[in-house]
């Protein structure tokens, strides 16, 4: 085999190599997986929890009533109120300043921390 | 020229004396007299009241009574599971019944329903919810907010 053929051979081999190249750098890519794809061995799905009541929507009224529910659901489950209780003594304090801003804020503490 | 000087000063000293009546403190203005007002009220949501004097409150939820001087004289009577909290108060869960309460410096609440309130003496109170109460000088309903009346 003379020079001239492999110098030949060597020429048609890199110009095939470089056409494959460039067909498969041309070819649209696949969408990247979702991270998110469940497996067999993901967590649980956390329960959720029970939200918590809207107290712009509430009344006075209602909102003293559902901390009164509360407060006896808990105790009657055997629950610590106490410190409910003193949110509570806090807000009827603020009641009787004329803090309405600090009284509602008190009970709605109350409520929450009597809350599940 | 000392006449004239003391029509300012007598000028000055009037507005001063005005001004302090026109700006004083409400509560001042109300508490003047004989230092004994009277209190009826009926109806549901929250009943509470400061001060000194002789207090009568009935009806169910949450009685709470604190006693800051020291030398109240505290009845009750009726159901009520009774607990000391921090701060000196001493509440009543599943309260059902009167408490009759004397002192100096007492605050007494009831929270519930079908609260009929009686007192006398000295003080402040508030009334939320629906209902109605009557003073010696003024009478209306309970509030949505925390409306302080002055007793008398």
């Amino acid at each position: 085999m003379s020079k001239r053929s492999i110098f030949l051979l060597l020429s048609v081999a890199l110009l095939s190599a470089a056409c494959a190249r460039f067909k498969k750098a041309s070819e649209p890519t696949a969408a990247p997986v979702s991270i998110h794809t469940p497996t067999a061995a993901a967590p649980a799905p956390i329960a959720t929890a029970n939200p918590t009541p809207d107290f712009s929507t509430m009344t006075f009224v209602e909102k003293n009533n559902l901390y009164l529910q509360l407060l006896s659901d808990r105790q009657a489950e055997g629950a610590d109120t106490t410190a409910a209780e003193e949110a509570y003594a806090r807000s009827l304090d603020a009641t009787l300043d004329g803090n309405a801003g600090e009284a509602d804020q008190y009970l709605q503490q109350a409520i929450l921390l009597l809350w599940k | 020229m000392k006449n004239k000087l003391s029509i300012i000063l007598s000028i000055a000293a009037s507005l001063a004396l005005i001004g302090a009546t026109v700006f004083a403190p409400q509560s001042a203005l109300a508490q003047s007299g004989d230092g004994t007002g009277y209190l009826t009220a009926s109806g549901d949501g929250l009943a509470g009241i400061r001060g000194q004097g002789n207090i009568r409150i009935s009806g169910n939820g949450v009685l709470m009574i604190r006693d800051l001087a020291g030398d109240a004289s505290i009845q009750v009577t009726g159901n009520g599971q009774r607990t000391v909290l921090p701060g000196g108060w001493i509440r009543y869960v599943g309260f059902q019944g009167e408490a009759t309460v004397s002192g100096n410096k007492v605050t007494v609440a009831l929270s519930g329903y079908d609260i009929h309130l009686e007192a006398s003496g000295s003080g402040k109170f508030v009334l939320r919810g629906n209902g109605t109460y009557q003073t010696g000088h003024l009478s209306g309903s309970w509030t949505e907010g925390p409306e302080v009346h002055l007793l008398p």
